[in-house]
């Protein structure tokens, strides 16, 4: 069986820069890239577990919607 | 099925607990939009996370308070930018910027005209993080407000307290602040 040929640093370093470009992302502004991570970003499910144990204690609002104090003071 | 979120508007009762269906469907539709600012906005996971938790908290309580006079992602938006900005200031940990740096920014337009290229690893959001925090407060929160596609200029501007024209003057600079301090986080 024929033993694959090593790569010369050359060689790597030209390997190594082709798979950087095939992984490079490129975005034309600021927000692009903003909107594209925040699209992948997951929102910890620990959040909605924590407000319903704090929700759980509140009373539930009291106040009138504000139209309503307006017109039934 | 769930009620539709926009029985949330104003003049209708707020849900009265958590588990409110309208209640949980607004979170679902904005939790990720809000705990993105805060993440970006703070620059630390846990403390986006405790203020996500506050943010929505807030916005449990106040539900009968939304007078339906913007969209709830923007209401939900100045009850996070007011938060994270009380954690700042109680931390002493605001970045001033001298003038001096953003002329360094700007004037190096020509090397910033070139699209922003990343890597695709989880290095992204490191520099994308280094980036914000080295910019003022104000660009990175308009930097973060216009990317998000629901966010009208005109939304963007009263949540900022300015014009719609002023915020589109500011985002040119912005994006080039941004763009060439990008660079240098490489």
């Amino acid at each position: 069986m024929k033993q694959q040929a090593k790569l010369t640093p050359k060689q790597e370093h030209v390997a190594a820069q082709q798979a950087q470009a095939q992984a490079t992302q490129e975005f034309s502004t600021a927000e692009a890239m903003l909107r594209d991570e925040a699209a992948q970003i997951i929102v910890p499910p620990e959040i909605a577990e924590r407000l319903k144990k704090s929700s759980a204690g509140l009373a539930p609002p009291t106040a009138r919607p504000w139209w309503r104090r307006l017109f039934n003071p | 099925m769930q009620e539709p979120v926009e029985s949330l508007n104003a003049g209708v009762a707020a849900p009265t607990d958590w588990s409110s269906p309208a209640f949980a469907s607004l979170y679902d539709e904005h939790s990720r939009a809000i705990y993105y600012l805060t993440l970006r906005f703070l620059g630390d996971p846990q403390k986006a996370e405790d203020a996500t938790h506050d943010v929505f908290l807030k916005a449990f309580r106040r539900l009968d308070q939304f007078r339906g006079e913007a969209s709830i992602r923007t209401w939900l938006y100045r009850i996070a930018i007011n938060h994270c900005q009380n954690l700042c200031q109680s931390w002493h940990n605001r970045h001033i910027h001298a003038n001096s740096e953003d002329a360094v920014w700007e004037s190096s337009a020509a090397k910033t005209d070139s699209p922003l290229r990343a890597l695709e690893t989880k290095e992204l959001g490191q520099r994308i993080q280094k980036t914000l925090d080295a910019l003022p407060e104000e660009y990175r929160l308009l930097l973060l407000l216009v990317a998000d596609e629901e966010m009208s200029y005109e939304e963007t501007a009263a949540l900022l307290g300015q014009s719609a024209d002023a915020v589109r003057g500011k985002l040119h600079r912005a994006r080039k602040a941004f763009a060439a301090h990008f660079e240098k986080t490489v």
